[in-house]
């Protein structure tokens, strides 16, 4: 027991302790446990692990993988059976099993000495599955007369999946988060980690005197590391707490870090320097912790950039996206004043100039698109472009593949679009369109009734 | 009478008929013209037989178990010109003459009142009703008063008015398509002429001997049909399905009347067993389009796969490379940014399999694949099974990673991975080429279960996305996008990738159809305005290449080179000879012949023409190589200078040199004149580059045969021309240099001698200047001089330029760009039937006049909208039992 509480050193003895106290092989188990947690804290890599070496019976499923309960009780029977899939048997389970009876029926093979735990990861998939999966797992011990436990992991509460009676045998467990001090261990454990990735990084880079630099990355002492993690959980752990995605930022502010004593600008030990180094770097880091996109840029050097247009359309595709833009967010009735030539005067009321000191939420751009039929969309746009153009099949088309670009939507009437009663909508946001707008030299914000 | 049958295709005439025709039988047909052989026109002497029927009835003409017989209303030489094949048998005036195949002639003698009678009908009618115009049509026998082009609204009275005059003379009106037939009272009809031909031909006892088929369209008919019935089989050309007939069969067009006897001659046992598609793929020009064809897609093919190459280099470095990442583990992921036309890049996908590496197993999904999870799991797996057999497919066999799709899960992948190749094997990829298309849900699960299965496998996952990178947080959740290590590659735009499938292929001197500058603005307006797709580029540009070759057989002389043109000479027969003959710019080349005895052999003597064709081809051949030499040339020069607007890329110069002389378009004389006032550093860059594009080009495209020596030769005059120039002026400016060297600087004592120096060091450098000057002029003028001598607009090309050059915008368009709303017009105007259907739902429309219907209008509306419900012209709007709403435009 203590070679597993140590494997994971932090703070997490009491949780498995009281784990251990009810897995233990030579006892009767306990109906089931519900363990709930917040995802990246560890739950399934230290149950999973405490499992294989406390219980010979252990199987481990994760929901994700079996999408439906046919694929999970023959996974389960699978386990328990100790049944390998192969080639020799044309990778066929051990017995098929379409429903919960013949999950029943093959469990009555089970040796009843034994005793078996059967982990499920990702519980909170139990919910979306048939009605009766989750508690048939709740209850497995009652319902097949064996010494099983079912353990299921998940990042949902118990109460917040569907059905909740029945839930008298279950022990629920709540995994609590890492606490900084936690956090601090763990990161502290991949300092090689960091140290290969600015290697990495540098070889990349400044191939010329890597073998120094490399000797000098080589003699941080892992003080040096300490002190960054502290400045930089101080910083990052307002937004984020998840040791994934904790762990992918710390890499690149750490190569930031580690820059100016690479270049000799700051001397190693000098913490308040590279703090105000570092301060900038960790702030930008906060906003995007998990969008760490990496670009290709041998390709991207090769292309002129100025062509690299983040999304390129046809001329008229261009023209149908802004009408259907301004058919989003403008009123219909405003689209005679706005569009006709001769459109008469307008006349000044009270109430208009009421309604004229809108306030800024009542401005229709932000208050999401309304939906128009397609005849008004070819109105406005035969409307705000100068040429004649035929209405042709080409033109036609651009309608569904801008749905399939996702830039329209269709709200109703699908299936009708022959007969005018489809209603589409624009999901295109205003700095897109007036990017387009200004690319085929079209004032977007004149023909907009917020901005008039 | 009673309702016939529909054939509406050949497969319906071969149910129909088998039991009727068999093999070896003697077939007798016999046709109406007007409406039948040929679709109604305007006017009688307007019609024409569509050119699939003409080739239909000549094969039947010339069978020798079919005998043919027209029988017309019209007269009979008239109906003997416009079918226009000697040997068969005419029958004119509804039967009453009949011009026999071996020369007989057969009249209806009608008493001399009758024929007295006749000429003053004639007279009245064309005094009273041959007004507004209708107008009469004189049969020598009978004759017609056509009123098709009165105004609608004076149809009844003008058709009631010529029926009584008719009747007033003893003659018989009958109702003919916007006409009046009078005919003599007798009893002779169509009828009585179709029982008499045959019995002159075969005998009284014909049908023992003959199987008779007739057609007609028209009441007149009706009575050929009346008098075969039983003994024959007739069809009746009609649209409407619902008509009373004695025919056996309807036909609802001529076009099917047309596709029936073509496919019905296949199945006389004497004919050669070919469809028109058989005929043409042995004729000259469909084997030169063909061979154009392969050449054009293989070029394509190569160039595509180039444009690719870094990216699938990159793609694969990355795959490789995915293996020994940072120590979390994350899904790699490549996210490749195709631009918004997938349909040209699914083919790229597919091709990964091959490219990525040999140490990866690739599976390709689409969206359209996966509307579950499942079925997107069963996806992967067989495409990740089938990439892993198809890359040992000498060891293996399908058989022996035989996973079932109802049995594939992901445990089954596993175990077969785990089994297969132990902890550590290749890759798996898989790549989602469609990221739009595919249901959120599916693809938020479908990665999430990646990313799970990637702790056991090493998976690599490569996403198309059409749109931009924010797609992915747009669509993804939080716990999967955090999961993802994300790349970023960029595919080249597809703007770029035409631009170079155009000057590499299309507009390359190698190409063996050269477009014309119309032509290819309305290709690439279609690419640049509508859609964005290569595909549908090239398949437009195909449909081109086509079109040009399938004008006739001469147009095989159009190929990549001359000596290939050579070639094909000897393969031409009279008649496409004679075409050639009848080419605009070869009447041209006639005319300006002086010598009298030359032109005559010239348009008589085959063998003469064929020799005098070499030269003539040489001569076009080398003027389109020159022509891409100096466009190339003149493009260069123009590329980078400023306010240049006309000739941004290649295209466009090339359509501006195709169309009209350059030197004529203001545009282009305004960009010229900026030429002239370059620096001179400016001039000699852009001199330089000229000559650099020219050695190019006579690298790249200069073969070694007459015209590529020629052309050769030429070239290389010119560029020692520009670098003789080019030299001088850099000369020129040397002096200016020197000359500014040994001037003084230095302010000397005598006022008037300082002056006078400046005032000559002005001189000399003002004369240094306009040395330059006169060495530019002198440049330019010559490089002018070789571009307006060989930059030709290919209207003005040399003799026959008809061949190798496509300019026929109006097919193009007419065939490529779908016009629904011109379609519908047609299809209301042509049969009048759709139209009138309209106009009663305009008038009669029972909601505005509930108080009284009579029951036929009531019906007929009824019928109407029942009508145009079923083409799918209106749709019942589901509100009242009688409210529609229109689908059309």
């Amino acid at each position: 027991m203590q070679v597993i509480s140590h494997t994971f050193e932090t703070s997490r003895h009491e949780i498995i302790d009281r784990l251990l106290g009810y897995l233990r092989e030579d006892t009767a188990l306990p109906q089931s446990l519900f363990i709930y947690g917040s995802s990246g804290t560890g739950k399934t890599k230290i149950i999973a692990s405490l499992l294989r070496q406390t219980i010979p019976n252990a199987i481990i499923v994760n929901c994700i993988e079996c999408c439906s309960s046919k694929v999970l009780f023959e996974t389960i029977l699978n386990g328990i059976f100790n049944h390998k899939l192969s080639a020799a048997n044309q990778y066929s389970p051990y017995v098929r099993c379409t429903n919960a009876r013949d999950f029943f029926d093959a469990l009555q093979h089970c040796d009843t000495s034994q005793s078996y735990v059967i982990m499920i990861d990702a519980a909170e998939k139990l919910g979306d599955m048939d009605k009766n999966i989750l508690p048939i797992f709740l209850r497995l011990q009652e319902l097949s007369d064996l010494n099983i436990c079912c353990v299921l992991v998940s990042t949902l509460h118990i109460q917040m999946m569907t059905p909740t009676d029945g839930l008298e045998g279950t022990i629920s467990i709540y995994w609590p988060q890492y606490s900084k001090k936690e956090i601090l261990t763990i990161m502290m454990d991949k300092f090689e980690d960091h140290q290969a990735f600015v290697k990495k990084k540098l070889v990349s880079t400044n191939p010329s005197n890597v073998s120094d630099l490399e000797a000098i990355v080589d003699s941080m002492h892992i003080t040096f590391f300490e002190n960054y993690l502290h400045l930089f959980l101080n910083v990052t752990l307002q937004s984020c707490r998840n040791v994934r995605e904790l762990l992918l930022t710390s890499r690149d502010c750490f190569q930031k870090y580690c820059e100016p004593v690479l270049n000799g600008s700051v001397d190693i030990n000098d913490v308040q320097k590279l703090y105000r180094n570092i301060a900038e770097v960790l702030k930008s880091a906060m906003k995007k912790t998990y969008q760490s996109i990496e670009d290709s840029n041998e390709t991207t050097s090769e292309l002129d950039t100025s062509r690299m247009q983040q999304l390129e359309l046809p001329f008229y595709a261009k023209y149908l996206l802004i009408a259907a833009f301004l058919a989003s967010h403008n009123d219909a009735k405003l689209d005679k004043r706005l569009y006709m030539k001769n459109h008469g005067k307008q006349r000044k009321r009270v109430q208009d100039i009421k309604a004229k000191a809108v306030v800024n939420e009542k401005l229709s751009t932000q208050l999401g698109p309304k939906s128009f039929n397609l005849d008004r969309l070819f109105a406005i746009f035969y409307a705000i472009i100068d040429e004649k153009i035929n209405m042709n099949c080409n033109l036609m088309s651009q309608i569904p593949s801008l749905v399939r670009l996702k830039l329209l939507t269709y709200v109703a009437g699908e299936n009708n679009v022959m007969d005018g009663n489809a209603r589409l909508q624009c999901n295109a946001g205003l700095d897109l369109i007036i990017k387009i707008g200004k690319s085929v030299g079209f004032n977007v914000s004149q023909h907009l009734c917020d901005f008039m | 009478m009673q309702e016939a049958p529909t054939i509406e295709n050949y497969r319906d005439i071969d149910n129909h008929l088998s039991s009727f025709i068999k093999k070896g039988d003697n077939l007798a047909v016999l046709l109406d013209y007007d409406g039948t052989l040929a679709p109604l026109a305007e006017h009688p002497s307007l019609t024409v037989m569509e050119p699939e029927s003409e080739a239909a009835i000549k094969e039947l003409a010339t069978h020798p178990n079919v005998f043919l017989a027209v029988i017309s209303g019209r007269a009979v030489g008239d109906v003997k010109n416009k079918v226009g094949i000697e040997n068969i048998t005419y029958a004119g005036n509804h039967g009453l003459d009949i011009a026999f195949a071996n020369g007989s002639m057969f009249h209806y003698e009608v008493s001399d009142e009758l024929k007295s009678n006749f000429t003053k009908m004639v007279d009245e009618l064309e005094e009273e009703v041959a007004t507004r115009g209708g107008w009469v049509e004189n049969k020598i026998a009978s004759l017609s008063y056509h009123y098709r082009g009165v105004p609608e609204e004076l149809h009844d009275e003008l058709s009631s008015d010529a029926t009584a005059i008719i009747h007033s003379y003893g003659y018989i009106p009958s109702q003919a398509h916007l006409a009046i037939e009078a005919k003599p009272p007798v009893q002779w009809n169509k009828g009585e002429a179709a029982l008499s031909i045959l019995k002159e031909e075969f005998g009284d006892e014909w049908h023992a001997h003959v199987k008779a088929v007739f057609a007609g369209d028209d009441t007149t008919d009706e009575d050929a049909m009346k008098a075969l019935k039983g003994k024959g089989k007739t069809f009746r050309v009609s649209a409407l399905p619902s008509i009373k007939t004695y025919a056996d069969f309807r036909v609802p067009s001529t076009e099917t009347g047309c596709f029936i006897f073509k496919n019905g001659t296949k199945r006389f046992p004497s004919k050669r067993k070919h469809s028109i598609l058989d005929v043409n793929e042995s004729q000259p020009w469909y084997r030169q389009y063909e061979e154009v064809k392969r050449l054009i897609d293989s070029e394509v093919e190569i160039i595509q796969s180039a444009t690719c190459k870094k990216i699938k280099e990159n793609l694969k470095q990355f795959v490789e490379s995915s293996r020994d990442r940072w120590c979390l583990n994350d899904l790699p992921t490549a996210v490749i940014l195709t631009g918004i036309n997938q349909g040209d890049h699914y083919q790229f996908f597919n091709s990964l399999n091959n490219e990525i590496s040999e140490n990866a197993f690739v599976a390709v999904i689409q969206g359209r694949n996966c509307s579950n999870l499942k079925s997107a799991i069963n996806t992967i797996i067989c495409g990740l099974t089938a990439s892993y057999v198809s890359q040992n497919d000498e060891e293996l066999s399908t058989d022996d990673v035989s996973i079932r799709r109802s049995e594939s899960n992901i445990q089954v992948l596993k175990s077969w991975y785990l089994e297969t190749f132990g902890s550590n094997g290749p890759s798996l990829v898989v790549v989602i080429s469609d990221f739009e298309l595919f249901r959120e849900d599916v693809l938020t699960e479908l990665i999430q279960l990646l990313v799970t299965i990637n702790d056991d496998l090493p998976m690599v996952l490569v996403l198309g996305v059409a749109t931009d990178i924010s797609i992915l947080e747009r669509t993804l959740p939080y716990y999967v996008m955090n999961k993802l290590q994300l790349c970023k590659f960029q595919s080249s735009p597809s703007k770029q990738s035409l631009e170079k499938i155009l000057n590499d292929i299309i507009v390359s001197p190698n190409v063996s159809v050269h477009l014309s500058g119309n032509v290819l603005n309305f290709l690439t307006d279609i690419f640049l305005y509508f859609d964005f797709s290569i595909n549908s580029f090239l398949k437009s540009y195909q449909f081109c290449v086509m079109e040009h070759y399938q004008q006739g057989n001469e147009f095989s002389l159009c190929t990549s080179t001359y000596e290939k043109c050579l070639e094909k000479i000897k393969d031409l027969k009279h008649e496409d000879i004679e075409e050639i003959r009848s080419l605009p710019s070869f009447r041209r080349y006639v005319e300006s012949l002086t010598n009298p005895a030359e032109i005559i052999d010239i348009l008589e003597k085959d063998k003469y023409f064929r020799k005098n064709l070499e030269p003539l081809l040489k001569n076009v051949y080398a003027y389109f190589q020159r022509f891409h030499c100096f466009s190339r040339m003149l493009f260069t020069m123009l590329q980078n200078l400023p306010r240049n607007v006309i000739a941004k890329q290649y295209r466009d110069v090339y359509v501006l040199c195709s169309t009209k002389h350059i030197f004529r378009n203001q545009n282009f004389c305004e960009l010229w004149q900026l030429l002239t006032v370059l620096s001179k550093d400016e001039l000699l860059l852009v001199l330089s580059n000229s000559v650099d594009t020219l050695n190019n080009y006579k690298k790249k495209f200069c073969f070694d045969d007459a015209i590529g020596k020629e052309t050769q030769s030429l070239i290389d005059e010119v560029i020692k021309k520009l670098v003789h120039y080019s030299s001088q002026i850099s000369k020129a400016e040397l002096t200016t240099e020197s000359s500014k060297r040994n001037t003084p600087v230095k302010l000397g004592k005598d006022y008037k001698e300082e002056l006078k120096n400046k005032m000559m060091e002005q001189a000399s450098t003002s004369k240094s200047s306009t040395d330059l000057r006169k060495h530019i002029d002198i440049t330019l003028t010559y490089i002018k001089g070789q571009l307006t001598k060989y930059l030709v607009p290919f209207s003005e090309a040399p003799t026959l330029n008809e061949l190798l050059v496509f300019d026929d915008v109006k097919s193009v368009r007419q065939h490529i760009i779908g016009a629904p709303r011109a379609a519908t017009h047609a299809a209301l105007q042509n049969p009048q039937l759709y139209l009138q259907a309209f106009n009663i739902i305009h008038q009669d429309d029972p909601d505005s006049q509930a108080s009284e219907v009579q029951p036929e209008i009531q019906a007929r509306f009824v019928r109407a909208v029942a009508e145009m419900q079923f083409l799918g012209y209106i749709k019942s709007s589901k509100r009242k039992t009688d409210h529609v709403t229109r689908l059309t435009w």
